[in-house]
């Protein structure tokens, strides 16, 4: 039993650093903003009624998303937009945060609403609960124009650093995950063969309306090893990039292959994945400065970068 | 469908609840104890739901499943697709920039999944509604406007969707010079080794006008 509570706690509560969670809270933030600001949620509001037909009235309770309200829609939008930039900048950070998660968590469903309740994939879903995790943490006490800071509290690493950003990563880590066990689980076996790959990388390499690549998939459908290879790969890779949650070594081999993964998969197969920006939240960026040294010369700039004495 | 939106709703209010009692806790000032036992606690309920949504396979956004291409690709499969045509009678693929506020994807899902369930009229005015849109992108295309909005604010840097798509107002005559007349759903059976345009086989699923054909 005490085990398991020194491996809990080590786990979640371990790792804390102040300029990684004011990093993470700029990548989540950042990432939000440029969703957000490459759509037209309240558009969606007031689409005719026909495209409204099927939303259940369960649907429309959970978000609080009733049609026909897209000027109260386009304010909540302005809303969100304001909230991310304040949380991006660091300005009531913790308080930004939460609005924007909240707000995000009503808006986001409206890509998607008229046919199916869950946006999974297009782009909010890991970015909604990270908001509302950053909201309890200190993530402005670094990097921040305005950080929200109470005098009589002293900062805890693991009260306040660690465990939130340890938690937005392991939901990076479920869509990997869970994508594995999902695809284990609906086509067992059959998936990982070179002729279920072969067959994706022609099919999407060839629908009119989505190919705008079409060499690198059929080319890579055209060499039997290289199917085989990108459908084991892909099977492993989704299965074990969990254990950069416990592993440094994992961590450095498993998050650039991540992007290079999608970068592979946007050219061969002409998918994205509008949460990829998402990954920089495992990058040690207290390392990372170590390594570009960059050298304070004022006691304002080692506050701006965070450093932890 | 229903019954899963309550449940996703109710863990929802829970993941809530739990970051409620942690922010209590800390600005109340008491203890590290006090204030590990609520994290734990959010902690718990956190795992709890993402790994429910995730070994059960039912979303519950934004604790989601992540079901991406799990089914194994068939030989011969079956695409749906928006199309116009003109008064000349030419047909013509519609840039997905027409659609906008909506992405493609989520229309091409929608006239699947829920324009069946509409009445004839209903469809009609959908028709009615997504040819007039489409002709308002195709003027906005010819007179060197940007075809879509989406880019209002980031330009080139917009986030695109989950899937790429052709810009096929972007190429030099892709752009039909006089009005589109009728808009056709088509459904396009194919083989993968041969591609859709290679003795392929093509369905109209839907025509608006319905009696119109130029």
């Amino acid at each position: 039993m005490n085990a398991a509570r020194t491996w809990w706690n080590d786990f979640w509560y371990a790792h804390g650093s102040r300029h990684n969670l004011a990093v993470a809270r700029i990548v989540v933030a950042s990432q939000g903003l440029w969703i957000v600001l490459s759509r037209d949620y309240p558009a969606i509001s007031g689409l005719p009624d026909p495209f409204w037909s099927a939303v259940l009235p369960s649907w429309q309770w959970r978000y609080l998303l009733f049609p026909g309200h897209a000027a109260f829609e386009s304010v909540l939008y302005w809303m969100a937009i304001v909230a991310l930039f304040a949380a991006l900048l660091g300005v009531f950070p913790r308080v930004a945060c939460a609005v924007a998660g909240m707000l995000l968590y009503h808006l986001a469903p409206l890509e998607s609403i008229i046919w199916t309740p869950s946006p999974g994939i297009r782009g909010l879903t890991i970015t909604v609960p990270s908001l509302v995790l950053l909201s309890l943490s200190r993530c402005g006490d670094s990097l921040a124009l305005r950080p929200h800071r109470r005098s009589d509290h002293v900062p805890d690493l693991s009260a306040d650093y660690s465990w939130q950003l340890r938690l937005i990563q392991l939901l990076v880590c479920q869509m990997y995950l869970f994508s594995a066990i999902a695809k284990l689980e609906t086509s067992g076996l059959a998936w990982i063969s070179a002729e279920n790959m072969r067959h994706w990388f022609l099919y999407l390499s060839q629908v009119p309306d989505t190919a705008v690549f079409t060499r690198p998939g059929a080319w890579v459908a055209s060499v039997p090893a290289l199917n085989m290879i990108a459908a084991a790969g892909t099977i492993i890779f989704e299965a074990s990039f969990v254990t950069v949650m416990f592993s440094r070594t994992a961590r450095r081999v498993l998050v650039p292959a991540a992007f290079a993964f999608h970068l592979g998969i946007v050219f061969t197969l002409n998918l994205t994945l509008p949460a990829m920006p998402l990954l920089l939240v495992f990058v040690n960026w207290d390392w990372l400065r170590d390594r570009i040294a960059v050298r304070p010369v004022s006691g304002d700039v080692t506050a701006m970068t965070g450093s932890i004495t | 469908m229903g019954v899963t939106s309550i449940v996703a709703t109710a863990a929802w209010l829970m993941f809530l609840g739990a970051a409620m009692v942690v922010a209590f806790v800390e600005r109340g000032g008491r203890g590290d104890s006090a204030r590990r036992i609520a994290s734990n606690i959010l902690l718990a309920v956190a795992l709890g739901i993402s790994f429910t949504a995730g070994l059960t396979r039912r979303s519950l956004w934004p604790f989601e499943a992540w079901p991406m291409f799990q089914y194994v690709q068939p030989q011969v499969t079956t695409t749906r697709a928006l199309v116009a045509v003109d008064t000349d009678g030419r047909e013509y693929p519609i840039d997905y920039r027409a659609w906008q506020p909506l992405q493609s994807e989520e229309l091409i899902s929608w006239f699947r999944r829920v324009f069946p369930t509409l009445s004839p009229d209903a469809q009609d005015s959908v028709g009615a509604f997504l040819l007039n849109g489409v002709n308002t992108a195709r003027t906005r295309a010819i007179t060197g406007a940007s075809v879509g909005y989406l880019n209002r604010f980031l330009g080139p840097l917009a986030a695109p969707s989950h899937f790429l798509h052709r810009r096929y107002w972007n190429e030099p005559g892709a752009i039909p010079p006089t009005p589109f007349v009728v808009l056709q759903l088509v459904e396009d059976t194919w083989d993968v080794d041969f591609g859709p345009s290679e003795g392929g086989q093509r369905r109209l699923v839907f025509q608006f006008p319905r009696e119109l054909r130029p």
